[in-house]
């Protein structure tokens, strides 16, 4: 065999050393890149938050390239620590991340599906709306479809999320529903959240009574005060307390001569958030002769000093 | 006599607990009340706790997390069923793992040959120890013969280094899916072969203490056997019996040991092992690494100490605890002091149940100052300790049971950060003081609490008790869809926390204290306590404390004979509530 069988050109040997360097950058950013990812999903407590923080800042720095790498290829992920780095990381990043995101809505993985839902609510892509409404349908995923449909106040979901708040089996479910609902707002989702009230499940009846004191609906929850079901007239009492609203301010001073000690202690907290001055003789009055611990401690709490 | 009398006295109480309900009429009656108070029932509290599942959960889990009270009721069979007799111990261990029923221990031909020319009194034991030991052993490896050799060997290598090592739980799914075929009810059975040579070894004590013979070590089919007379003897056998002296074991499976003030080095091994030890007398000393003095994973283990003031030091999953097993410890008699790096004095890993009972002598146990709580504490300790029950979160996997029973005594419990009758992940972890005036000290996370979807219990039966808690999450509190429970039911008692404690509940949780009878002091230096609960993922906690009885003192909002609301869903109430005798 001749010697020239095994010559290489120079132009060869050039070509493959600039390969070689290409191939071994690319490798050494994929490890950087490695390293920052594996920094930035630190749990962001304690000694842990300087690295994590110093992490997150560099990856959101690099923008578009971070982006590359977390979408889709981090997005199948259920780990809290590992979403809390990409909420950060896409949602800082902005730009392009809606346009990378929206195909990820069909991916075959429920968790791609899960978190991109939930990170397009968060970037604010109303445009999205409609498609990550369809998968309220989608058990695996629809936890991030509500999230993101409540950051998107997306009024045409309204009906579905009531659907789903009807049909669905989990507390935990209708508990998610009911909070999509009060971030929506609105009259259509104040009346689905309104029958709540009532649930069976403690976690649900409270949840519609946190939202309505989120949405201020003080006048149903005026008119739940007269409800036949002792429990929604008292999340009512509790609801219109926290709102602090005058407006139920005389419903709730008619209370204080309830036949329910609860509700009588109910409805003195409640004025308690709303007093007028010619409250103070009225409570006096009720606290004369009330006998009941409880609700003569919520009367002792309306007539004390702040 | 007076030892009899209070042995007579704690049977008793467990006897008329089997035939109560666990709390009274009137603690029910109070219970609803202050419930109603914040518009709930004590149905509500069955509320949805558990929003994933997998294949290592403990029914006793789901119960406790489904009906909080339960705890109540969980408290008392465990003070009732983890008392002196570990063979009943054993036995009743398997309701508590989901095994329906144990069998016999199966006949084995395990008839020693060589005897090496013993004296006929020491024939029986030494024949027995070896019957029984070849016993467990073969239902040990029966456990897992439902593993293919691959998985066995799996298990061989990986499983001692889940929960001792840290970096394992990430990478714990090949193991943990060759450990779920291990066959629970064969290890239980062991234990129970465990338990009976130790009742079995407790009889010898008339025939062969103090006997004299001349130390005697001997093989059979690669075992190897010691006798000890009661001179001072160093044994490193697999199978030692000795009838007195201050002796000394190192790295010894199975010891029986009738008398003298004895140092035990590694001995009693569970890991991947059947580890007994019985020593019916002196004053003794337990020198321990990790899975000793009671401590078993993918195996079986007891250590029964009879009388003595004994000192017990481990490292890890050890001085009884449970990994795909079960390890128990059992101290009859003395002050005792017991310490231990974590996951220690009452520990229940993945499909495992790991007890520790105390039965008499103000003892001391304290667990921590190893394992940095790094990152969140980096300056503070992990105790994962004194019943608790600790599940891999990291790998979507429930644990086990942990059950610590002080049945007498002045007692002192520290630990750091998770410990008392507490749990993490899908277990239930129990602490049960049954008399005396006890000091409990934590840092952060346990006295009656469940953390991140878990229960635990701290139940004190009597005695002027002090609690004390640095860092809130402790004395009846439940974080993150958990279960907690404190139950004091009398004494004049003291509560000191900071943060959320005293029946506090974050992250949809539930936390209850209930002190039954006595003048009590309530102090927090936050708002945090004394019935406190957040708001968290759109709806509500529940944290709600109870005193019936006494006159009581609170610093942050509570109040001697009223009730009242915090927070979200936060109540106290306080009243009088006679205790019927």
């Amino acid at each position: 065999m001749s010697k020239s069988q095994f010559a290489i050109s120079n132009d060869r040997i050039v070509l493959l050393i600039v390969v070689l360097a290409i191939v071994s950058s690319v490798a050494a950013a994929d490890d950087e890149m490695d390293l920052l990812w594996k920094d930035a999903c630190q749990w962001e407590v304690g000694s842990a938050i300087p690295s994590m923080r110093a992490a997150r800042d560099k990856l959101i720095a690099k923008g578009a390239k971070s982006l590359d790498y977390i979408i889709p290829g981090k997005l199948d992920t259920a780990d809290g620590l590992v979403i809390r780095a990409i909420d950060e990381v896409v949602t800082k990043v902005g730009g392009e991340a809606v346009e990378r995101l929206l195909p990820c809505l069909e991916s075959d993985r429920p968790n791609v599906r899960k978190v991109t839902a939930s990170l397009l609510g968060k970037l604010g892509a109303k445009e999205a709306a409609p498609r990550i409404a369809k998968l309220l349908g989608d058990p695996d995923a629809r936890g991030g479809a509500l999230e993101a449909l409540g950051m998107l106040k997306s009024t045409e979901a309204v009906p579905q999320i009531g659907e789903l708040l009807a049909t669905a089996p989990l507390e935990r479910t209708k508990v998610a529903c009911i909070g999509t609902l009060a971030l929506i707002g609105g009259e259509e989702a104040e009346a689905v959240i309104l029958t709540y009230l009532s649930a069976k499940a403690a976690p649900v009846r409270f949840a519609a009574q946190l939202a309505l004191e989120k949405l201020k609906a003080v006048e149903p929850l005026r008119a739940r005060l007269k409800d036949e079901d002792a429990r929604v007239r008292l999340h009512a009492i509790a609801a219109l307390g926290h709102i602090g609203d005058a407006a139920a301010h005389d419903d709730l001073l008619g209370l204080l001569d309830s036949a329910s000690a609860v509700e009588r202690g109910f409805a003195a907290e409640a004025i308690a958030a709303m007093l007028k001055p010619e409250d103070g003789e009225r409570l006096k009055a009720v606290l004369a002769k009330e006998t009941d611990p409880f609700a003569k401690g919520k009367l002792e709490a309306a007539l004390s000093p702040r | 006599m007076i030892q009899r009398a209070l042995l007579l006295f704690i049977a008793a109480a467990g006897v008329a607990a089997a035939q109560t309900p666990a709390l009274d009429e009137a603690t029910m009656k109070r219970l609803g009340e202050a419930l109603g108070d914040v518009n709930l029932s004590i149905e509500d509290l069955g509320w949805d706790k558990r929003p994933i599942n997998d294949d290592f959960r403990l029914s006793c889990v789901n119960e406790t997390l489904d009906h909080p009270l339960t705890l109540a009721d969980r408290a008392l069979r465990a003070e009732r069923e983890f008392a002196t007799d570990p063979a009943a111990s054993a036995r009743a261990a398997a309701a508590w793992l989901d095994v329906a029923a144990i069998a016999a221990a199966p006949t084995l031909d395990a008839s020693l040959v060589r005897t090496v020319g013993l004296p006929s009194e020491f024939l029986g034991p030494v024949q027995s120890l070896y019957h029984s030991w070849r016993t467990a052993e073969a239902l040990r490896q029966a456990a897992l013969a439902p593993l293919s050799d691959e998985e066995r060997d799996l298990v061989k290598k990986h499983g001692p280094k889940l929960y001792v090592d840290d970096a394992e739980e990430d990478e714990a799914g090949p193991l943990l899916a060759a450990a779920k075929k291990i066959d629970l009810a064969k290890l239980l059975e062991a234990e129970v072969v465990l338990a009976d040579a130790a009742a079995l070894a407790r009889t010898w004590i008339s025939n062969l203490a103090g006997k004299q013979i001349d130390s005697t070590r001997f093989e059979q089919d690669g075992v190897s056997l010691e006798v000890g007379g009661p001179g001072p003897d160093s044994h490193s056998a697999t199978l030692v019996i000795d009838t007195g002296g201050n002796d000394s074991y190192t790295g010894c499976s199975w010891v029986v040991d009738l008398g003298g003030d004895d140092t035990y080095r590694d001995c009693g091994s569970g890991l991947l092992a059947c580890g007994l030890i019985v020593d019916l007398a002196g004053n003794d000393r337990y020198l321990g690494g990790d899975f000793t003095e009671g401590g078993a994973a993918f195996g079986a283990a007891l250590l029964l100490d009879v009388a003595g003031d004994d000192r017990y030091e481990a490292g890890q999953c050890s001085q009884g605890a449970g990994v795909f097993g079960i390890g128990m410890l059992f101290d009859l008699a003395g002050r005792d002091a017991y310490r231990g790096d974590r996951f220690v004095q009452g520990f229940g890993g993945v499909r495992g149940l790991g007890a520790l009972s105390d039965v008499e002598g103000n003892d001391t146990y304290y667990a921590g100052g190893k394992f940095s709580h790094t990152p969140l504490l980096p300056e503070n300790f992990q105790s994962l300790s004194q019943g608790f029950g600790f599940g891999l979160r990291g790998a979507n996997t429930s644990g086990g049971v942990a059950i610590l029973c002080d049945h007498a005594g002045n007692d002192i419990y520290s630990a750091e950060i998770f410990g008392q009758g507490a749990s993490y992940w899908f277990s239930l972890g129990i602490l049960v003081d049954s008399a005396g005036h006890d000091k409990y000290d934590l840092y952060q996370y346990g006295q009656g609490a469940g953390i991140h979807l878990s229960a635990g219990v701290l139940f004190d039966r009597a005695g002027n008790d002090a609690y004390s808690c640095n860092n809130g999450v402790a004395q009846g509190c439940g974080h993150d869809w958990a279960t907690g429970l404190l139950w004091d039911l009398a004494g004049d008692d003291y509560y000191q926390g900071s943060g959320l404690t005293q029946g506090g509940a974050n992250a949809n949780g539930i936390g209850i204290l209930i002190d039954r009878a006595g003048a009590d002091a309530y102090s927090g230096n936050h708002a945090e306590v004394e019935g406190f609960s957040f708001a968290s993922r759109d709806t509500i906690g529940l944290g709600l404390m109870l005193d019936l009885g006494g006159k009581d003192k609170y610093t942050s909002g509570g109040k001697d004979d009223s009730v009242w609301t915090k927070s979200n869903v936060g109540v106290g109430l306080d009243c009088e509530e006679p205790v019927e005798k």
